[in-house]
């Protein structure tokens, strides 16, 4: 046994003593780094200028507030701001990386022309200055107006914030163009389409998580890639135990998600089958009574059988549901047992207020899962109520500038989107491809690119880039090359959001708001926001269009438009966001109910009624055909999926969650994000396979094994990660990878290469995606 | 062996005393003395912390000043003032219309296709 003398005790407390000085000096120098102190050179002090600035993200459609460190010039660290209603301080992994896209090697520098034709693979590019390359642009555009062919341009574009997708729409209807395509995810699409074709309202749901005493979220990923990310971890967390209540939140999917993980329960459910599910759950509640009785009767429509004005009897949802969907069925399609399934519709029924949180996913039927499941909504009257489905509200902004547009014969030229007769269904990227490969309906003289990367995205085989290499003239917005930027003949480099003026809706809280993007620092690169590009090319383009946009620049614009708002400005800007900050429920009944049951609608009557019976489907299927079929296509119902792919031949199905890691917009590499990027599965800068370890053992794979995951539309290599929250026949693989680089990323890796595997290689456009894993 | 427990002992007053040493973050009691006010004036949770108030936005707004402004005036600090008739959104009385069975309409598709694709936000 040792004995610690008074000098080695001494010496220890002395050494502790000095440790602590010196962690709280360090605490005290971090706490006033970039300010000056006593003592510091003068010339040193003022050389030293930090500045916190407020803007809003744009990695996702969260729209969150963000504060700036910003030290002689150069941002340094990005936190949430602490009044933003949407975050309130938060500020997600993708926020915190965003300096790594500002200060990003990848960035494509200044506008770039490429020198060649498309197909020559030893053309190159050649920098050009903004100038030249906005004169390169206006003349094209002006040559075929001249010619009368102003159709022959359109527009793709994916998710854009704030005004710019109406300066959009603007600038191509003054231009005479109908060509503004819209690039939706297909989830996002039929969640708005059934909340279009039931509710009335052409706007995606916001849900009232803070105030559910049950959330069911079917699909998807929602605690990791739903619309409002921020607000569903905080609202969840506050659920669950931040109020004398505790709600449940229950997570419906193949895989346990990180969001199945974080649930109350997790239930394992076959791909492509929500809406099964949804039904069986709507038949417990309707034959159990447990139905808010008195909602559903004065305030829905087509739940009981009906007759219409010309005395042809329909089938309503009730009889539908109580006949098809018994508990047995659905266990036999969905794989959920019976029991489980009736304790599930007896929780969410009598736990009220409950919510159904329609899936975002492209598999199965999504359109008919997505209404399935928002007439659970309906049943329990979860509608605009507190803990219910809200409406999203929009500040009222001042009007355009009034111009007279001439109607031109190439405004009602066929749309190159109008693809299908069913105006619902969403667009079809791999037919718009084969479209503008065919020249059909006509040829495609131009074509512009914004927040979309469909070669990515839509790859179908080739197909885009076979379309981008038909069209003549492909004008791209990337930020960094990307796979759909490779075939553009003028890039036009956007600048990140961190150095151009904006304005962003908030979205997920239901109240109206706008949150201020301002520019955190100056432009790194010679870039411009794709904004104020557009308003210089209306302005080169002389009237109409620059009547429709007489604007010198972006921030003119919307400050503009958003001088309706009664508030105070300077506040605005030192906020960065000006939000009503209370959501007024609509009472059913009351003069405001018709603002948020019907007020979209065209062809269906705007009686203040939920359809169950999409009276607005109806409208366009009603005569054609057998009237069974009319009925059944205009109530939620569950059919087989089409499945991409023999189960012989291609035994797994695969499924795909978006992920935190992944910043949607941004097709460049982020390294703190590659680092993370399967936080869950641990796997970074590399693409990999989730199995099911009984389907591993059966096929002879391990862990760790490199396998080729192959399906009809073509293969991808990975690596297997084993793991039992998982489907039995189904894989899983991550969505944003397979990504090109031109950078040396680290020791040990290689460039150019590609960092990980583009599922999207994989993915069938509609239906179900089969597999087949097999050893490289 | 007393020497080690000596040592550990030591080891966890550094601890403790590196932890004080950091700063407070976030909402605190302190903050509720300060004001006089309780955790929910400013949090929906009444306990407190998360999400907050709008009182509670406007009083971090304004740099936390010695009082919770009340709700109109903390409307005001954050640049809102509300323009909407609370009453629209009662149902008194409540009103149901009846219902309107579907009707067949001439087809509309690009007319609805259109509409729908020119979808301006959220």
């Amino acid at each position: 046994m040792s004995h610690l003398s008074r000098r080695n005790f001494i010496k220890l407390t002395g050494v502790t003593a000095a440790a602590v000085a010196a962690a709280a000096g360090t605490q005290s120098l971090l706490d006033h780094a970039g300010q000056p102190w006593a003592g510091m050179p003068a010339a040193a002090a003022s050389a030293l200028e930090e500045k916190r600035v407020r803007t809003t993200c744009a990695l996702c459609p969260s729209g969150c507030g963000l504060e700036v460190r910003v030290v002689n010039g150069r941002a340094v660290k990005v936190e949430g701001s602490a009044i933003h209603p949407v975050n309130q301080g938060v500020c997600c992994l993708r926020g915190q990386a965003s300096l790594e896209m500002l200060y990003s090697p990848e960035r494509i520098q200044r506008p770039r022309v490429r020198t060649g034709s498309k197909t020559d693979p030893s053309a190159t590019w050649r920098e050009v200055s903004w100038d030249e390359a906005l004169a390169l642009v206006a003349g094209k555009l002006a040559e075929l107006a001249a010619d009368g062919q102003m159709h022959t341009v359109a527009f793709l574009h994916g998710d854009t914030r704030g005004s710019l997708r109406s300066v959009i729409n603007r600038f191509m209807s003054a231009y005479g163009s109908p060509n503004t395509i819209f690039l939706e995810s297909a989830g996002e699409h039929a969640v708005r389409m059934a909340m279009f074709l039931s509710q009335g309202i052409n706007g995606y749901p916001v849900y009232d998580v803070n105030n559910a005493n049950y959330v069911m979220a079917f699909g998807g990923n929602y605690l990791e890639s739903s619309r409002h990310v921020i607000g569903a971890l905080a609202a969840l967390a506050f659920m669950r135990r931040g109020r004398p209540r505790r709600g449940k939140f229950v997570a419906v999917h193949p895989r346990l998600s990180l969001t199945g993980v974080k649930a109350d329960e997790w239930v394992p459910i076959r791909p492509g089958t929500y809406g099964a599910l949804a039904l069986g759950m709507a038949n417990v509640i309707i034959n159990s009574g447990l139905y808010d009785a008195d909602f559903v009767r004065d305030f829905t429509f087509g739940f009981e059988d009906f007759t219409d004005a010309v005395g042809a009897s329909h089938m309503g949802f009730k009889r539908l549901v109580l006949e098809k969907y018994t508990l047995e069925r659905v266990e036999f399609i969905t794989g959920v047992p019976t029991a489980d399934i009736a304790r599930l519709a007896g929780e969410f029924a009598t736990n009220r207020p409950a919510i159904a949180v329609m899936p975002v996913e492209p598999d199965g039927l999504p359109l008919y899962d997505a209404l399935a499941v928002h007439a659970l909504n309906a049943l329990v009257g979860s509608i605009d109520v507190a803990g219910g489905v809200l409406v999203q509200r929009f500040p009222e902004l001042t009007p355009w500038p009034l111009v007279a547009v001439p109607t031109v014969p190439s405004l009602t030229q066929p749309r190159l989107d109008a693809i299908s007769d069913n105006p619902f269904e969403p667009l079809a990227p791999e037919l718009l491809a084969e479209r503008l490969a065919a020249d059909t309906p006509y040829p495609v003289n131009v074509l512009f690119l914004l927040n979309t990367n469909p070669v990515y995205e839509h790859p179908a085989n080739g197909k885009m880039a076979e379309a981008l290499l038909k069209v003549p003239f492909v004008v791209s917005f990337a930020s960094v090359p990307d796979e759909t930027s490779a075939h553009a003949d003028l890039i036009l480099p956007a600048s990140t959001f961190l150095e151009v003026w904006g304005d962003d809706f908030v979205e997920g809280t239901g109240y109206a708001g706008v949150s201020l993007r301002q520019p955190v620092v100056e432009p790194v690169h010679d870039t411009r926001n794709p904004g104020d590009v557009l308003l210089a090319l209306a302005a080169a383009l002389g009237d109409p269009v620059a009547q429709a946009l007489p604007f010198p620049d972006y921030k003119t614009l919307f400050e503009h438009r958003l001088s309706a708002i009664d508030t105070d400005w300077e506040k605005f800007r030192e906020n960065g966001v000006w939000s009503e900050m209370v959501y007024f429920h609509a009472e059913p009944g009351s003069r405001a109910w018709p603002q948020v049951v019907g007020r979209d609608r065209l062809q269906a009557p705007k009686d203040g009624r939920f359809d169950f019976f999409a009276r607005e489907l109806y409208a366009m299927v009603a005569g054609q055909g057998d009237p069974a079929k009319a009925d059944l296509a205009c109530l939620p119902h569950f059919q087989v999926p089409a499945e991409a792919g023999a189960a012989t031949e291609y035994p797994y199905v695969l499924v795909t969650q978006g992920l935190i890691t992944h910043p949607r917009p941004w097709p460049g590499i982020v390294p703190t994000l590659q680092e993370s990027y399967g936080l869950q599965a641990n796997m970074k800068w590399r693409a990999w396979v989730e199995m099911n370890p009984r389907a591993a053992k059966a096929l002879g794979v391990q862990s760790g094994d490199r396998v080729w995951v192959e399906s009809p539309q073509g293969r991808v290599q990975a690596v297997v990660r084993l793991y039992e929250g998982l489907w039995p026949n189904a894989v899983y693989m991550p969505p944003g990878m397979g990504h090109r680089t031109t950078i040396r990323w680290g020791r040990g890796s290689q460039a150019p290469a590609v960092i990980g595997a583009n599922v999207n290689q994989l993915l069938a456009s509609k239906g179900v995606t089969r597999v087949k894993v097999y050893k490289v | 062996m007393r020497r080690g427990v000596l040592v550990g002992l030591l080891v966890i007053i550094s601890i403790i005393l590196l932890l004080s040493a950091s700063q407070p973050t976030g909402a605190l009691p302190e903050y509720s003395t300060q004001t006089g006010e309780p955790c929910a004036s400013c949090h929906i949770s009444p306990s407190g912390g998360g999400l907050r108030t709008p009182r509670g936005q406007a009083w971090v707004g304004s740099g936390r000043p010695g009082t919770v402004p009340a709700l109109a005036d903390a409307l005001a600090l954050l640049g809102v003032r509300l323009k909407v008739n609370s009453a629209d959104f009662v149902a008194i009385p409540r009103t149901v219309t009846p219902a309107v069975p579907p009707t067949a309409a001439p087809v509309q598709v690009e007319r609805v296709r259109a509409w729908l694709r020119s979808f301006e936000g959220n």
